[in-house]
């Protein structure tokens, strides 16, 4: 009773200076504020860009708190593509973006329209092609003419920021599947062969932008994690610009040593 | 007054639940150094010391697993000097270890050590493979030091072991699920941890646990290794069992549906394999049922196997180490 009361009194501690430090936080970053409130253009963030050292070449956006909605991680797309990331993964544990891809892709050809305007086309959207050979077996809404002429542009250039759309099938079961096929195969395995295999469409991850209530990973790619930073960013109903940033310069400031 | 407090945290903390098995990338050292001015190695030093006293905070708040990252693969890269004093640091703490060889009996700790121990000089094997080799039996504490370690490797080293059983013929292909890939781990001896913790404020798992750590709680402390402290461990202790809950529902879930699944799969195989396919329900259970008690009969065999082959290799270090003491001795 008495360590059951102490305990309570433990977490409220934990509770408040949680709290506190997250307050701290905001105040330390006063500048920052209205960025909460606010969301940023294409322009802004170009010009945020130029003063990180670093940007993440493949940032994964995960979801794990519940049913997703995709007008928030449109916005978190056009963003990290302001910011010139090659790979964007949208994952999600219980394959929501996976399974309504076509629909999240509509979403995000609008955003792209929406944030980058007639320089769309030298900013292309470029989605994984098994996505959109899956995506074309179903029947999808029509796009207007401007998102088509987007699409194209995207799909002949071949280059700008690709779209991976994953879930739990490509986590622990990749790799399952994988030493099936070199057991089919009767080949050796070792960890170039695996990362050939397993890294040939979805790159290793730079960093998680984690949407989640706890800081659990809930299966998310155990290959491709190997030096991602982890950031646990709460729910994403109510991600904002803030949070974006504060990642972007939470990963420019960060020492990758990779052993040394 | 300090001991008495902690003694009262404990028990408070205790009374929710308790991480089975804990893991720990110990970073900071270096850091730790160059803040005190003083050499890299008295980093280690103080790391180690760290350690100890962490070892003994976990036992008291109730933990019997521990898992640490003692060294990766990639540390080979950095500078000859730190590597030597790295290695030189591991034997002197593994002898210290055997000289207390009756304290490791009384409290039944069991030290393992996962990794690539075969590229390591010759003399620290053989002190790895006698702690290892005297301590197997014990089963009040596990230590396990992941040295010369990364979890890549660990899954392609686990990876490699089933496709030559594949090919020897003790396995089939529809054996491999990730229950096996998962028994075939260098931690396969113990369940997976269920709070992995970090020190020196980084926020990333560098190769560390990846496949074990998928429905852990992930808690990043800001203190450099050498100053993590009681108070560090009850705080990611207190995190922890927020997340309690939603770990165990992730992990039933993940548990049913990876049961269901192979049942599909057998029940497919089976109905693929009958020269009609149109088994009547009964037959089509038994037939499933079969299959699945001959691939559990297969992947035991198997696993035992692989268990006498990893034991062996540490009892063949221990006994190099016996035979050169047992040489000196002559000598």
């Amino acid at each position: 009773m008495l360590y059951g009361m102490l305990h309570a009194v433990l977490c409220f501690v934990l509770w408040l200076s949680t709290t506190l430090q997250g307050l701290w936080r905001s105040v330390r970053e006063l500048y920052m504020l209205p960025l909460a409130f606010s969301g940023l253009s294409v322009r802004q963030i170009q010009q945020r860009a130029r003063r990180w050292q670093k940007i993440p070449a493949h940032i994964c956006l995960a979801v794990t708190d519940g049913p997703v909605t995709y007008e928030p991680l449109a916005r978190l797309v056009m963003w990290c593509m302001a910011s010139g990331v090659k790979h964007i993964t949208i994952w999600d544990n219980q394959g929501l973006c996976k399974g309504s891809s076509s629909l999240l892709r509509q979403y995000l050809q609008k955003a792209h329209v929406a944030y980058f305007g007639s320089s769309c086309a030298s900013h292309p959207l470029v989605f994984d092609e098994a996505i959109l050979a899956a995506s074309q077996k179903r029947p999808c809404a029509s796009t207007t003419p401007e998102e088509e002429g987007c699409k194209g542009a995207d799909v002949q250039s071949g280059t700008g920021t690709r779209i991976h759309f994953c879930d739990d099938d490509e986590g622990r079961p990749a790799i399952v599947k994988a030493v099936q096929e070199a057991a089919r195969l009767q080949r050796n395995v070792d960890v170039a062969w695996l990362d050939a295999k397993l890294t040939a469409t979805v790159p290793e991850l730079d960093l998680v932008l984690m949407f989640s209530r706890e800081p659990v990973l809930h299966g998310l790619l155990p290959w491709h994690m190997r030096v991602a930073e982890i950031l646990f960013c709460g729910p994403h109903r109510h991600v904002t610009a803030r949070t974006f940033i504060r990642a972007m310069n939470s990963f420019s400031r960060c020492e990758q040593r990779f052993g040394r | 007054m300090d001991s008495w407090l902690r003694k009262m945290v404990g028990a408070a903390v205790k009374t929710g639940p308790v991480p089975q098995h804990v893991a720990f990338i110990m970073d900071g050292n270096r850091r730790w150094a160059r803040r005190a001015k003083t050499e890299t190695v008295a980093g280690h030093s103080m790391g180690f010391s760290t350690l100890k006293k962490t070892l003994e905070w976990c036992l008291d708040l109730g933990v019997h697993m521990v898992t640490v990252y003692a060294f990766s693969s990639e540390n080979f890269k950095r500078s000859e000097k730190e590597v030597g004093d790295l290695m030189k640091l591991a034997e002197e703490k593994f002898i210290q270890l055997l000289n207390e060889e009756e304290m490791i009996h009384r409290l039944g700790v069991c030290v393992r050590v996962l990794g690539d121990v075969k590229r390591l000089p010759p003399s620290l094997q053989q002190a790895i493979g006698k702690a290892v080799d005297i301590s197997k039996d014990n089963t009040r504490a596990i230590l396990n030091v992941c040295f010369v370690y990364t979890a890549r490797e660990e899954m392609a080293m686990a990876a490699h072991e089933i496709t030559q059983a594949v090919q020897e013929g003790e396995l089939y292909e529809s054996d491999i699920t990730e229950h096996l890939v998962e028994q075939c781990l260098y931690t396969n001896a113990s369940p997976p941890p269920s709070l992995i913790i970090r020190s020196s404020g980084e926020v990333r798992l560098s190769d560390f646990l990846l496949w074990q750590g998928a429905y852990v709680h992930l808690a990043f402390s800001p203190v450099l290794w050498p100053d993590f402290s009681f108070w560090d461990l009850v705080k990611c202790f207190l995190q922890y069992q927020q997340s309690h809950n939603a770990i165990t529902t992730a992990l039933r879930r993940r548990a049913e549906h990876l049961s269901t699944q192979q049942l599909d799969l057998d029940t497919a195989a089976v109905v693929h394999n009958s020269k009609d396919g149109s088994l009547p329900p009964a037959q089509v259970r038994r037939l499933v049922e079969q299959r699945q008690e001959g691939r559990a009969r297969r992947v035991q065999a198997f696993l035992s196997t692989l268990h006498d082959r990893r034991n062996s290799f540490f009892h063949s270090l221990a006994a190099k180490a016996q035979a050169n003491k047992n040489t000196r001795a002559q000598e």
